[in-house]
């Protein structure tokens, strides 16, 4: 794991103790709410709905288990007990209150935790892939170049005010799972013909109002060219992106109305120039980020673990727990666990500050003191032995952490919705809790399979429900909560997004419209074919009917 | 005729807030001033504007229920700002404590405390 340097270090002590005078001078108010909410926003500090919201940045989604105990330490000190994972692999806090906040984040330095460029029109938290590291599949760890381009991008003085927001991915393996192509950038580790190591670089993905898959800029770009080209994008963005219309002012839609062919014409440009002016780094600089994330001591074992086969048999849930959870690791005798944030009925994504106690300590015994945030509100216990598996599960259960639900239909990502958002049209949360029950019974939900069901409260889309295989938009209807449905996204190397079918449903509809869509998957699929399989060989067609063939008869 | 109060979040910590009959602000909405004619609607709002401690006020659209009975009961018109003034729906634990029987937090859902809290 990446460990501060006293750069590093200073850097965001004096930050803190700046945001100190800053909060001071608002409270006495010497600093208009107009003066104070740019700064407040450059410190990942938010006005929601009921309080202020702290976002705080897991630098693509990595966490030490002393870093795990200092957020829920945060949590029962100055909030209420819990903190929610976003769909960024970051962590929110729901209740600071604004005079606290400098002490927040005062605890948060002394564990390398910062909130800045969690807010703004800036280069925000990289994404990569939460198997990182431990994936057989990966060409190289995404973890390496998430962690340069948070070093290059940290208070970079040039993109600091671009025209909006913009978001990095970086994916190591064949199996996309960061979403690379709804990023403003995405990359994609590659090798070239020759066996050299670098990028396919795609440009202008994203969700929100206006849902893009990412294009090709580059086939290949070769590693040690990373950082100008980058730089060369950015900086083609930053001087024709639209600051005139915030709803049009994303790479995505530059891209659009450009085309891609002129744009990548402006971005080798702009790179002929950029490469000379000294922005790569020398190997030696990427040898020592590298050495940050090298591999552990693992233990030499065995394949197979007679205890991991037998309580398989012996406990059905952690047979579940297995099939659904567990992933493999690139070392034999190890296995990937994925923590689901998704107990039935749960908010998607919270934890309990004596939750995220338990995970640091079962982190600590059991998986070398790492614990990874998925973008989908789960948290992965990467380098587990096959025969802790058991145990450190039923120690997962008994804080409700243990559910077998990853990759299936209660495994919901949801934005906070309007429980907690002043963007929001409708909530997330109460739907994603009656979605859950609904399908409640885990035989159904391994029945039905992989699936990704996938929930926003408004058209900003932090639930992702474009990409979801069944999405939900919660739209406001003339004073109504009134949910719309997608079918058909993925957030993939396959990615699509999800196509709107017919008017959107009540709240009070829109379970029983998602029972009917999977009730038709159920009756329609081929033997052992996933929802996404099936819908792209029928179409919406068989979907539509059933649904909106009911709705009629209901109506008549 | 609309009826309205002013709202807005406290400065300190974020929470909602309602301009009071005594110009203090409130944690509660069936403690605001209500507005009826146009000139108290202006006067509400650039009081509240002009207030120091709280961020971001507005006005909102009202209706006053039971006025005949023992208390009154004032309900925002949208369910966004009702939710804004007893809510969260999902955590009862962290609602307002004075949460009327109008507002139903569940066309809906029986609210749950989450993961066990």
């Amino acid at each position: 794991m990446y460990v501060y340097d006293k750069f590093d270090n200073s850097l965001v002590s004096d930050r803190v103790e700046q945001f100190r005078e800053q909060v001071g001078r608002r409270l006495s108010g010497e600093l208009t709410e107009d003066e104070f909410k740019p700064i407040r926003l450059m410190n990942g500090l938010y006005l929601q709905l009921h309080a202020y919201m702290l976002r705080v940045a897991i630098p693509y989604g990595l966490l030490s288990s002393p870093q795990m105990r200092k957020l829920a330490e945060v949590a029962r000190t100055y909030d209420r007990g819990y903190a929610h994972f976003t769909t960024r692999q970051n962590i929110q806090f729901n209740w600071p209150r604004l005079e606290d906040t400098p002490d927040i984040l005062e605890e948060l330095s002394s564990v390398e935790m910062h909130a800045i460029q969690t807010s703004g029109n800036c280069i925000r938290n990289i994404t990569a892939d939460q198997f990182a590291g431990v994936d057989a599949e990966e060409l190289d760890d995404s973890r390496v170049w998430a962690e340069l381009i948070r070093q290059w991008s940290s208070l970079h003085p040039e993109f600091t005010f671009l025209p909006r927001k913009f978001k990095i991915a970086v994916t190591g393996s064949p199996h996309d799972r960061t979403a690379v192509k709804f990023h403003d950038i995405g990359l994609i580790l590659k090798h070239d013909e020759d066996g050299n190591l670098g990028f396919e670089v795609l440009v202008g993905g994203g969700l929100g109002r206006t849902p893009m898959i990412g294009r090709t800029v580059r086939e290949f770009l070769p590693q040690q060219y990373l950082l100008s080209y980058l730089e060369a994008i950015l900086r083609v963005y930053n001087q024709l992106g639209r600051r005139d219309n915030k709803y049009k002012a994303r790479i995505k839609i530059l891209v659009h109305e450009t085309g891609i062919d002129a744009l990548r014409e402006m971005v080798e440009e702009e790179w002929s120039h950029v490469k000379e002016e000294g922005v790569d780094l020398p190997f030696a600089e990427v040898d020592r980020v590298r050495s940050h994330f090298t591999d552990p001591t693992y233990d030499v074992l065995p394949d197979h673990d007679h205890s991991f086969a037998v309580k398989q048999f012996e406990d059905p849930m952690f047979g579940r727990w297995v099939r659904a959870n567990l992933a493999p690791h690139k070392m034999p005798g190890y296995v990937i666990a994925n923590v689901s944030l998704k107990p039935i009925g749960g908010a998607p994504g919270d934890v309990t500050a004596a939750q995220m106690e338990a995970v640091a300590d079962l982190a600590d015994k059991y998986s070398l003191g790492e614990i990874r945030v998925a973008h989908e509100q789960n948290l992965v216990l990467a380098d587990v032995k096959m025969s802790d598996a058991y145990s450190l599960w039923k120690k997962l259960d008994e804080v409700q952490l243990g559910t077998p639900n990853l990759g299936l239909i209660s495994d919901i990502i949801a934005c906070p919705g309007l429980d907690y958002c002043a963007l929001a049209n409708a909530r997330s949360i109460p739907v994603a809790q009656r979605l859950q029950r609904r399908f409640a019974d885990f035989s159904r939900q391994f029945d039905i399979g992989e699936l990704t069901l996938n929930i926003s409260g408004c058209i900003n889309a932090c639930g992702h429900h474009h990409a979801g295989h069944i999405g939900i938009l919660g739209v406001d209807r003339r004073g109504e909560e009134y949910y719309q449905l997608t079918l058909g996204g993925s957030a993939d190397e396959n990615a699509s997004i999800g196509k709107i079918v017919g008017p959107a449903f009540s709240n009070a509809e829109i379970v029983d419209a998602v029972e009917t869509v999977i009730d038709t998957y159920l009756s329609i699929r081929a033997n052992g074919e996933a929802f996404i399989d099936t819908y792209r060989r029928t179409g919406e067609e068989p979907f539509k009917i059933a649904l909106f063939g009911e709705k009629q008869n209901v109506a008549a | 005729m609309t009826l309205q109060v002013a709202t807005a979040n406290r400065l300190s910590d974020g929470i909602v807030v309602f301009l009071g009959y005594d110009g203090e602000w409130s944690r509660h909405v069936d403690d605001a001033r209500i507005a009826e004619r146009d000139d108290d609607i202006a006067e509400l709002l650039s009081e509240a504007e002009a207030a120091p401690l709280v961020v971001g006020p507005y006005l909102i659209k009202v209706e006053v229920c039971s006025p005949e009975g023992l208390g009154r009961s004032v309900r925002p018109e949208t369910y966004k700002e009702r939710i804004r003034a007893y809510g969260p729906s999902i955590h009862p634990a962290f609602a307002k404590k004075m949460v009327p029987e109008h507002f139903d937090p569940s066309t809906d859902v029986s609210a749950v405390f989450m993961n066990g809290i």
